[in-house]
């Protein structure tokens, strides 16, 4: 089976990514120092990264950013959400929104070899509650209802939170693409 | 040992803003000539202001290989944490300014952090400086300048009006008090 390298540091992402890509690839973790590029736009992150990432490994390889926007303002905080959540965290954040804000998760996978690049990507749709999770308000998951669904994903449980689009959905899009340019 | 003035009477300052050089020259004097340099270098995205000025500073090194310096200024609100420093043209671009003043009181406690990273074939420093003051939304000013949006609401430690609303007097007065060219050109000595 053929090896695909995973450029991340976390754990449950690499083992999301190795659950869904078991009937094609032995998924390889490398947690490896790349330089995140100044930018809102998600995509160019994503390829940034993996460029770097495939200069590095020089074998296939894949990285993924997530980002939560808020549909009111203009590609915010997006790829800032992780500087956001510790710059001004959740409680302030409920100062710039309404209850049931509509929001929505962005998902980007970059995939690189030698020959090819692309992105997959898929949108979450939902909305912002001011009721923030009892469980945790370490991150935007705890005020995130996706649609569909009555709660917060950090209240959904392990069946209901691996069904989410951008669990599931993301890796279905990116066997896709990876058909698409006969990858696997 | 010589001193830098005498080993080099140039160097570059790796930055699109013509406005910022034309500081910078104005402030170091004419004994050392600062030459423009704009470079495709990639900003990485950090809120460690230091980090991020040191990463450009080397990139640009490896480019010109001759002595070279970066800048960079950030406002931090101190309630914060470093945020939202280097990052204020993304947030201010994301949620408008209007948005900020939701999560900042009167009179809210706040710094510029300016920051220069040197280096040369022998030395590598950084310096920083620091201006204290308040952001006001009571007393903000009406006018704007897109190259530093919270001049619009700081007022720095001992004057009574914004940036913005200087005279030409206050804002000399200002610039010459623990300004970073100048602290920058201590070191060039």
């Amino acid at each position: 089976m053929n090896k695909l390298y995973f450029a991340t540091g976390n754990k449950a992402k690499s083992d999301a990514a190795k659950e869904h890509l078991k009937d094609f690839f032995e998924i390889e973790n490398v947690k490896l120092d790349i330089i995140e590029p100044q930018t809102l736009d998600q995509e160019e992150v994503a390829l940034c990264k993996v460029r770097q990432a495939f200069d590095l490994v020089k074998k296939p390889v894949f990285c993924e950013d997530l980002g939560l926007y808020i549909e009111k303002y203009n590609n915010f905080p997006g790829v800032l959400t992780a500087f956001v959540l510790q710059g001004i965290g959740l409680e302030e954040v409920k100062k710039l929104i309404k209850d049931k804000e509509p929001a929505f998760y962005k998902t980007t996978i970059a995939y690189k070899d030698n020959e090819t690049e692309f992105c997959s990507q898929i949108i979450m749709k939902g909305y912002l509650t001011t009721n923030i999770s009892k469980k945790s308000n370490a991150t935007f998951r705890s005020m995130f209802v996706p649609k569909g669904c009555n709660c917060t994903v950090t209240d959904l449980d392990k069946k209901e939170y691996s069904e989410l689009p951008y669990n599931k959905g993301l890796y279905e899009v990116f066997i896709k693409d990876l058909k698409k340019f006969n990858k696997i | 040992m010589r001193s830098l003035k005498n080993r080099q009477r140039e160097i570059f300052f790796a930055t699109s803003n013509k406005f910022k050089l034309e500081n910078a020259q104005k402030r170091i004097g004419a004994s050392l000539t600062l030459k423009q340099v704009k470079l495709d270098i990639m900003e990485p995205q950090s809120l460690d202001q230091k980090y991020v000025c040191t990463y450009k500073t080397r990139e640009a090194y490896k480019i010109l290989q001759a002595p070279v310096f970066c800048e960079d200024s950030g406002l931090y609100i101190e309630k914060f944490n470093n945020f939202p420093g280097i990052l204020t043209k993304f947030i201010v671009q994301g949620i408008g300014l209007e948005n900020i003043e939701k999560l900042i009181n009167e009179n809210e406690s706040a710094y510029y952090l300016d920051t220069i990273v040197y280096k040369d074939k022998e030395r590598e420093f950084v310096v920083s400086t620091k201006k204290y003051g308040y952001l006001t939304i009571k007393n903000k000013s009406n006018k704007f300048n897109n190259n530093a949006v919270f001049d619009t609401l700081f007022v720095p430690k001992g004057f009574n009006v914004t940036v913005n609303d200087m005279t030409d007097e206050e804002y000399n007065k200002m610039a010459s008090e623990n300004g970073i060219f100048d602290e920058f050109k201590k070191y060039l000595k």
